[in-house]
């Protein structure tokens, strides 16, 4: 501490509260287990008083943690590490989750404030578990805080002199979806953690009744949409940012998110057959520990480098160990619990029909499972594949989408079906009256887009190569399917509602919503949904075309040499700029966007390449959205004009740019704001509904309060949305580079060379990925020299082939891939050849089918059988008397609908 | 945690605290207020929470155990799950009766479905009432003369008999000893008398050790599972724990 060491007292301050909050953690872990077991309340109560000391003292090392972010304190290493000071204020408090080390910093600090806010509201009501549920939490937070003490302290210094400047925040990361996106898949990442904890507390004290499962689910769906929104803000990232023209490469950062989703959206399906049913105690709870085991075995493939991906952490071995060691505890505890306490989870499981809703949500909860274990697999299977052979096998986005696309459709159908079924059983009669609409507008959908769009008709590989159906035109009747069985659910609901309350169908539909908040919230959750496969049904139509132009020019014209065509819509190279501020030069090229003369848009695709990032260009998109309604009728397909400069040189002025036209994309966006306006609806408290229940008595009164009620969530949905445009404003039109920014340096224009010249060609490319190191993208996408040269490889080996039969085509294309193969190994291919890469999920999921379809039988067969001895009994039972009919008709009047 | 008549005076001064801190944190920095400072306002109000809860944490793992209003276990005895069962059956008739208005259920099917679920919450109904007049009569199920309320309750019932049985012996010992001493003044032998005065007092002392182990164990047995379960409860500790 003299003055040759650098002395950070920031630093020392912040690992002090780092290690009483170790110290605190502890003593409520020991004191919550201890005072439970012993039925002690001073000791439980003392837990409680901790666990919200412990969040104190990790605010105060995260605000400590950030002032020295923002006071530039380099003698601490990770301050060092990851910002530097010509950083906006905005990116220096990002940093804070920037790297690795305050990462595992951030994510105690959401766990923390979550489990404040979780015990505040829960500790009297779960008073017989709470000390349980406040020992789980800490048993995770002693976790983390133990490798962020033991291995990764962020408020570790230099021994010797800190450097005057930082080394800058990774430039991917400085962007504004970075300042939200992480916090919100951590958010949901650590909600996950609330619900186990309540798991656990239930299983130790055996209070093993629904009381617990209401808490949770509540839990769980704001885990829920939590993941949702940050996988969307993370798809955003990707679309704005890594310039490929879409939103999800099936990433395995982006799987840890996606995993978890699948299990929790299970679990608030199957909790609702616990509620109404009282039956899969054990299953819900097993996926209550499933949801929270990939929350953390999500972090653990992020963060220990076991998987090989554009955005984790690097690899750390020590790191990995200690994960796999908590993934351990938690499997064993929880297993443990769950096996001990089997005589009191033990319920009878009966069904009385496969057309019941029951039925489909177990269906829906085999589908999400199987989506589960499928990304899963996939994620790990070149680690799995490595470890077993030794050869390291690449999983790319094709493989995913063969197998995620069928259990995709056979989810949105589900979505649509399950609200038509009524709980125990529907018959046939009433299938028909159910299923006739939804099914009609499917089929008429279906009819109009095959006839009057012939592009749906497409035929696209499902499962395997081999088997092609036009996916397209499946989905957009599926999606129809899902659109029409909601809006006959809303219309005769409300209806029925208005008949009972003699409403007019509006306020019948309002109130309908909020008294049954959870169902129709649920159903909006469908319909957004629904929505969303729209913008995936959108991505079969994308077209990407590359053009390299030698020169700008300030009077550019439709048609010149400095214009080309791509769709409607014709590009005019205008201006190339080279600009510098304290951390980067930037490169924009200045482009007009015209449409049958007419200019619309004038746009600026930039590349920008920050001081302290070794060459790294980060690419700054220009995307045009057109989905109004004139904008379909100017152009033959509305959707995103995306343009990015993908080379350059500075000298000659010559660019390369990269068009990719992306119809419907913009319903992925709508998608997800409708659901999580029904999300938001399903999370409304009952007091706020009961509050509009009693004031004011007139029906125009209760109609505006629901209005407003539902006005004010549209509101916080539609808040959410603004983050959409939430971009710094743009300067002459274009999206994200202030006009007047230049551009330059030396370039390429690779993008535009050796394109395919038929589509065998583009097929092959499309499957041999890139090994530049880029996103694992395909050879076709990616715009480096390699994939320029690989592309010209392609060429030469299918030149002479003959492809004018489809046994032709296939041979030529067998025989590419087998030549980059054998060359560069199976690691070059996007979809491996092993057979295990198929039979596995295979026999997973078929074997989930198996399981469910024979266990359903006999469930039903039971179910049947006490149905009827039920019947029976009420047949053969004398009249009941009319003061119990009155008493029960009395209690019935008094149960909300 | 929320019994506590002062928390509010607490919770006053702890923002007067935090909003004294903050201010001088502004002068300090001349009223010029940028990242820095609001993040050293943040670390000020977390060192404020941290010294309250974890004085907090301290003060409550040395208080007395306080076992009132705030018993261990809420009651999910076997009236609890018939409570439970009604709550769902009613919902199923709801719920089966908007299905067929909304087209869902046949009349049939809908009239077969809420028969079955109307019988079952009448005889849930009946069990539920015959709780209620067992509790009148004092009587469990079996018909076994029972204490209407929770285990801990019979207890302390149990205990209170006993000291008064112990109190009577008490005041039995003093009248003994008392004619003794008016016996002894009288110059009559006493030691006979002294003896069983002796003896009584004895007896009362074990009463009440007996008593103190009774308490503590019925802190304990009240929170036990079975105890809980199978006990008829008392529908005033249902309503105010759930």
């Amino acid at each position: 501490m003299n003055g040759e060491t650098p002395f950070s007292p920031i630093a020392l301050v912040g690992t002090i509260a780092l290690l009483t909050a170790f110290v605190a953690a502890a003593w409520s872990f020991a004191a919550g287990i201890a005072g439970n077991a012993l039925k002690s309340r001073r000791l439980v109560t003392s837990a409680v008083y901790g666990l919200y000391g412990f969040g104190a003292l990790i605010a105060l090392a995260s605000s400590l943690m950030i002032y020295a972010f923002v006071t530039h304190d380099f003698s601490v290493k990770y301050v060092a590490e990851t910002s530097d000071v010509t950083m906006d204020t905005w990116y220096k408090v990002t940093a804070f989750w920037g790297g690795l080390d305050g990462s595992l910093l951030f994510w105690v600090l959401v766990l923390a404030l979550f489990s404040t806010v979780a015990i505040a509201v829960n500790h009297k009501r779960h008073r017989d578990m709470i000390g349980y549920v406040v020992g789980t939490i800490m048993a995770v937070q002693l976790f983390f805080l133990a490798l962020l003490i033991y291995t990764k302290n962020p408020f570790a210094t230099f021994l010797t002199n800190p450097p005057v400047d930082g080394k800058g925040l990774n430039p991917a990361l400085q962007n504004y979806w970075m300042v939200i996106h992480p916090p919100s898949l951590y958010t949901g990442f650590v909600a996950a953690t609330i619900p186990f904890a309540f798991g656990i507390g239930a299983l130790a004290s055996g209070r093993l009744d629904d009381m617990w499962l209401g808490s949770v689910r509540v839990w769980m769906l704001i885990c829920f949409g939590f993941l949702s929104l940050g996988l969307i803000l993370g798809g955003r990232w990707a679309y704005e940012m890594l310039g490929w023209g879409g939103y999800w490469a099936w990433d395995p950062v982006e799987n840890a998110g996606f995993i978890p989703w699948f299990t929790a959206t299970a679990f608030l399906h199957s909790a609702i057959i616990q509620e109404q049913r009282g039956m899969m105690k054990t299953w819900n709870l097993l996926l209550v520990v499933i949801t929270f085991f990939f929350t953390i075995f999500g972090t653990f493939m992020t963060r220990s480098g076991i998987v090989k991906s554009v955005h984790a952490f690097g690899e750390d071995n020590v790191l990995a160990l200690q994960f796999v060691a908590f993934l351990a505890v938690i499997l064993v505890v929880s297993l443990g619990l769950i096996i001990y306490r089997q005589n009191k989870l033990a319920t009878k499981t009966e069904f009385e029909s496969f057309y019941s809703r029951e039925f489909a949500f177990l269906l829906n909860n085999w589908i999400l499972l199987a989506c589960a274990f499928f990304v899963l697999f996939a994620t790990m299977f070149p680690t799995i594949s490595e470890a077993l052979d030794g050869s390291r096998v690449s999983v790319g986005p094709e493989f995913f989408n063969k197998w995620m696309t069928p259990l995709g459709l056979l989810l949105l159908f589900l979505s649509g079906a399950a609200p038509l079924l009524a709980w125990r059983k529907t018959t046939q009669e009433r299938l028909w009256n159910q299923f006739m609409f939804p099914s009609a507008f499917a089929a008429i959908t279906i009819a109009g887009l095959a006839i009057g769009v012939p592009q749906t008709r497409h035929l696209s590989p499902l499962l395997a190569d081999g088997l092609r159906l036009p996916v397209s035109l499946i989905n957009f009747g599926m999606v129809a399917f899902v659109v029409g069985s909601i809006a006959q659910e809303f219309w005769r609901g409300a209806n029925v509602r208005s008949k009972q309350t003699g409403g007019d169908v509006v306020t019948s539909m309002l109130g309908l919503v909020l008294s049954k908040r959870r169902k129709y919230g649920g159903y909006i959750v469908h319909l957004g949904v629904a929505v969303l496969f729209i913008g995936f049904a959108g991505k079969a139509y994308d077209r990407m075309i590359d053009r390299t132009i030698d020169k700008p020019s300030v009077a550019a014209k439709v048609g010149d040499e400095h214009s080309w065509k791509f769709g409607d819509y014709t590009f005019t190279y205008e201006n190339l700029f080279h600009t510098s501020d304290d951390h980067k030069d930037a490169f924009t090229a200045q482009v007009s966007i015209w449409i049958d003369g007419k200019k619309i848009e004038t746009v600026y695709p930039a590349k920008w390449d920050f001081h302290k990032n070794d060459g790294q260009l980060i690419s700054q998109v220009a995307i045009t959205p057109r989905y109004l309604p004139w904008h379909y009728a100017e152009t033959a397909g509305a959707g995103d004009v995306y343009l990015v400069l993908t080379g350059y040189d500075l000298d000659s002025s010559q660019a390369n740019f990269r068009v990719y036209l992306n119809p419907l994309i913009s319903w992925v966006w709508i998608g997800f704001l409708i659901l999580a306006f029904g999300t938001l609806v399903c999370l409304v408290p009952q007091a706020v509904v009961d509050r509009l229940q009693w004031k004011p008595q007139t029906r125009i009164g209760r109609a505006a309060d629901a209005g407003l009620m539902l006005a004010i969530i549209a509101g916080v949905t539609l808040g959410i949305a603004s983050q959409a445009h939430a971009a710094p404003p743009p300067g002459g039109g274009g999206e994200h580079v202030p006009a007047g920014m230049g551009m330059g340096a030396a370039g390429g224009g690779y993008a535009a060379q050796n394109r395919p010249a038929n589509d065998t060609e583009s097929h092959a490319m499309k499957e041999l990925l890139c090994p530049c190191g880029c996103a694992r993208q395909s050879i076709l996408e990616c715009d480096c020299a390699t994939a320029a040269k690989l592309r010209a490889k392609v060429q030469a080996i299918m030149s002479g082939a003959k492809l004018d039969s489809d046994e032709g085509r296939q041979a030529a294309y067998d025989n590419v891939l087998g030549v980059f193969r054998s060359e560069y190994g199976e690691d070059v291919l996007a979809t491996p050849r092993s057979k295990a890469s198929w039979l596995a999920p295979t026999i997973v999921v078929i074997a989930g089918l198996g399981v469910l379809a024979i266990f359903g039988r006999r469930w039903i067969k039971s179910g049947q059988r006490d149905a009827a001895a039920a019947v029976a009994a009420t047949a053969g039972a004398p009249a009941v008397d009319d003061k119990y009919a009155d008493k029960l008709d009395d209690e019935l009047a008094e149960t909300d609908d | 945690m929320s019994d506590d008549p002062v928390r509010w005076i607490r919770r006053a001064l702890i923002a007067v605290l935090v909003a004294i801190g903050w201010a001088f944190i502004a002068w300090q920095n001349k009223l010029h207020i940028t990242a820095p400072v609001a993040f050293v306002c943040l670390g000020y109000l977390a060192v404020v929470l941290t010294i309250v809860n974890l004085w907090r944490t301290g003060a409550a793992a040395m208080a007395p155990e306080h076992e009132g209003v705030e018993a261990w276990s809420r009651p999910i005895g076997a009236r609890g799950e018939l409570e439970k069962e009604k709550k769902t059956l009613l919902k199923a008739i709801k719920e089966a009766e908007f299905d067929h208005q909304m087209g869902k259920l046949s009349k049939a099917d809908a009239d077969a479905m809420i028969l079955t679920y109307r019988a079952r919450a009448i005889e849930v109904i009946k069990e539920l009432e015959r709780f209620e007049e067992l509790d009148m009569k004092n009587v469990d199920p079996a018909g076994r003369p029972l204490a209407k309320d929770s285990v801990r309750d019979q207890i302390a019932r149990e205990v209170k008999a006993r000291l008064e049985i112990a109190g009577a012996a008490k005041d039995a010992a003093k009248k003994t000893k008392a004619r003794a001493d008016k016996a002894s003044k009288a110059g009559k032998p006493a030691v006979k008398v002294e003896t069983a005065a002796a003896k009584v007092e004895t007896a009362v002392d074990k009463v009440e050790t007996a008593s103190d182990k009774v308490t503590t164990d019925a802190e304990v047995e009240t929170t036990d599972d079975k105890v809980t379960t199978d006990e008829p409860v008392d529908s005033k500790n249902a309503e105010a724990t759930s």
